[in-house]
């Protein structure tokens, strides 16, 4: 076991990331369980790779390519067997004191889980996590121009689904 | 839309911080001027706020328990330090490291490791006269309350006065999945003076208390009281911030009454 142990910084340093790749998850994923999953085993690959990660970059950006392709191995391994899968049902989240602006929150959940995969990701990268184009770019192993049109669609489609206001009447 | 795709992707550059120093000051004299390009603008920076609305609740979640304890350090020198591994987790002990249901199996071992670490550190410190049973143990690949602690969460009420082991129950509440969980509290040990006391939260399976979470437990007496804000919080025991958050995550309604713990205990915590 001593010889996979990451050093403590490292290990440190993810776990102040933990938040933002379980947000990350979720924008990725359509099912809660299944976000927590892709994070559990995105950090047990970068544990085990953690000589991979070249200091001087950012290591979300590292972190967040790790969850992409255990996504797409997972999706693949998976078949067509997701697509019969619902959404997660927003009811789970429905709580006693129901407000607009949980149900913002769960509509705009909802459009994102309409979209397909490579734009919810580019949504979720450069919208939901900031990133910058080019750091997108590089975690989806795509060019700069193939990640615009990406978020241009998304955006559109989540515009359309939400209405003018993006979901979000002040 | 009268805009071409061109000034569209220009838009969304802008809002997107991705337009350099010269053509953002540029978009700025323009957008000033306009004012189908300043809806442009809002539509797409209401979008951005949408999104981060509706994501942004995730970040103030409790991180799971085995995603933390992928990130404990694994050595003993380290583990055996137990007052300090709380304090840095502060969520600390993971309750059942959940294997993913997919992908890396190895994951589970190495999680239980680190609990079977952890709670080593806590029962077999230097000079410490072992007890029958720990008041933490794992069994079936979960943490659990031992015989004294189940008795107590099965018996005492939150308002019972300081019992002499001096364990005691603070908060009842039903969880969404419909179990009854209550908060407790562990002493420190006297062996090992200024070892901090254990917080935990329990839930009460149909044959045992399963302990979803832990921290140590605030110094009642050093806490100052502003940072216990709010009715129920006044309970017997400080609960940790940590495990405040915890618990606001599991609950599906209020904290019971006096009359409400009664009547839960009457029924042995079943739902």
């Amino acid at each position: 076991m001593s010889e996979s142990v990451p050093e403590p910084e490292a290990q440190a340093q993810i776990a102040a990331l933990l938040p933002r790749l379980r947000r990350f998850g979720r924008t990725v994923t359509r099912h809660r369980e299944d976000a927590d999953d892709l994070v559990q085993t995105a950090v047990e690959r970068a544990l085990l790779h953690l000589g991979q990660w070249q200091p001087g970059t950012r290591l979300d950006s590292w972190l967040f390519r790790i969850m992409k392709n255990a996504w797409i191995d997972e999706v693949r391994a998976r078949g067509r067997r997701d697509e019969v899968l619902a959404p997660e049902e927003a009811g789970e989240t429905v709580g006693v004191s129901e407000t607009g602006r949980q149900i913002a929150r769960l509509s705009v959940q909802a459009a994102m889980q309409r979209l397909p995969e490579d734009q919810r990701m580019a949504v979720g990268l450069v919208l939901v996590e900031g990133l910058p184009y080019k750091e997108a770019a590089q975690v989806l192993d795509i060019p700069i121009g193939t990640l615009t049109s990406r978020l241009a669609r998304g955006r559109e489609a989540l515009q359309a689904t939400l209405g003018d206001s993006g979901g979000m009447d002040a | 839309m009268t805009h071409d795709l061109d000034s569209m992707s220009t838009v969304t550059a802008y809002v997107d911080g991705e337009l350099d120093a010269p053509r953002r000051a540029a978009f700025e004299a323009a957008l000033a001027a306009d004012a189908q390009l300043q809806q442009s603008v809002q539509r797409q920076q209401a979008l951005r706020a949408a999104l981060r609305e509706a994501y942004d609740p995730v970040l103030a979640e409790p991180v799971p328990a085995a995603l933390q304890a992928a990130l404990a350090p694994p050595r003993a020198a380290r583990v055996f330090d137990f007052a300090t591994a709380q304090a840095q987790r502060d969520a600390a002990v993971p309750a059942a490291p959940r294997a993913p249901r997919w992908g890396w199996p190895q994951w589970g071992a190495m999680a239980a490791c680190v609990v079977a670490g952890v709670l080593l550190g806590r029962q077999g410190l230097p000079g410490l006269a072992p007890a029958a049973q720990p008041d933490l143990w794992t069994a079936a690949g979960s943490l659990r309350a031992g015989d004294r602690l189940a008795q107590a969460l099965d018996d005492r009420l939150a308002t019972d006065p300081a019992p002499a082991d001096a364990i005691s129950v603070g908060l009842s509440f039903q969880a969404r999945d419909g179990r009854y969980c209550r908060s407790f509290a562990l002493p420190g040990t006297a062996a090992a003076p200024g070892t901090p006391a254990t917080a935990g939260l329990a839930c009460r399976g149909s044959r045992h208390w399963e302990v979803v979470a832990t921290a140590a437990a605030v110094n009642a007496a050093q806490e100052p009281a502003a940072s216990a804000p709010g009715a129920y919080r006044t309970a017997a025991t400080a609960l940790p911030p940590a495990l405040l958050a915890a618990l606001d995550g599991l609950r599906a309604g209020d904290m019971l009454d006096a009359a409400g713990e009664r009547a839960a205990r009457s029924r042995r915590w079943q739902p």
